[in-house]
């Protein structure tokens, strides 16, 4: 999650990458409680996660979203 | 482990130690999330244990039969095996992931979902995909780009890779705000 971009900054580098007609969707909050549910969120990290992240972002840490985008023909 | 700078090599370091060491994946709480029960109700249990993404890219692939697709850091197979049975026998599905391991557990996992004919699983890393200039359809990512630190050659080795006219469905991460500092240096937030 460290290296996860802000949406915009996404689209920006596979726009760069040379991809078209990039649509963005799907998006879906992943809280705390949603990444403590991977095994690969270490229980040291989850907590740590409810310490230091205030309370109102606790339900949004991150966001799932879809993209899909084309290589020109 | 708190520092204000992680280099590309230990990130890639940190992320392939943190999955070689888990003994199974998000299971199917997670996947139950993401997939339709039609697509669970036909999936080798393994492959639902193993499931670690943040999405269903292979559903918003509106894939063909006889395509080929790439499943970019295809952990235990569970979208290789969707995408397998939406582009049938004609087709081809080529899942790669950074450990061996992960390869092994998504062969056994494509073998029991009878699609092992059609697939393949490689070891390689995503900024150096093991494949030949425009090989390939579609190319389907869930939750994996947001673990590399060199993305814009990740996402420029997909655009290498794929045909033109071939498209990208990729399920990953985005963050709105940034993360307090001792979450962004721990290294299992690298990984996670």
């Amino acid at each position: 999650m460290s290296g996860a971009l802000a949406e915009r900054v996404f689209a920006k580098k596979i726009h760069q990458a040379g991809f078209v007609d990039l649509v963005i969707s799907d998006h879906t909050p992943m809280g705390v409680e949603d990444v403590a549910r991977y095994p690969l969120f270490t229980l040291a990290l989850v907590q740590l996660m409810r310490e230091v992240i205030p309370a109102e972002r606790q339900q949004r840490v991150a966001t799932s979203v879809l993209a899909r985008a084309r290589k020109r023909a | 482990m708190t520092r204000d700078l992680m280099y590309q090599d230990e990130i890639r370091g940190i992320v392939r130690d943190a999955y070689a060491a888990i003994p199974s994946g998000a299971g199917a709480v997670v996947a139950e999330r993401l997939y339709s029960p039609e697509v669970l109700d036909e999936m080798p249990s393994e492959a639902v244990e193993w499931a670690l993404g943040v999405g269903d890219p292979v559903a918003g692939a509106d894939l063909g039969t006889g395509e080929t697709v790439l499943d970019l850091g295809c952990g235990g197979g569970i979208d290789a095996i969707f995408a397998a049975r939406a582009v049938g026998a004609a087709g081809q599905v080529i899942g790669v992931d950074l450990l061996e391991e992960m390869c092994e557990r998504a062969r056994a996992a494509a073998a029991r979902a009878g699609v092992a004919g059609w697939t393949e699983f490689r070891p390689g890393a995503i900024e150096g995909i093991p494949l030949p200039d425009e090989s390939v359809d579609v190319v389907v990512s869930n939750g994996v780009l947001n673990l590399s630190a060199r993305k814009s050659r990740a996402l420029a080795e997909i655009f290498r890779v794929l045909r033109p006219g071939g498209r990208i469905s990729i399920t990953d991460l985005v963050v709105d705000d940034e993360l307090p500092p001792e979450v962004l240096t721990s290294e299992a937030a690298w990984a996670g």
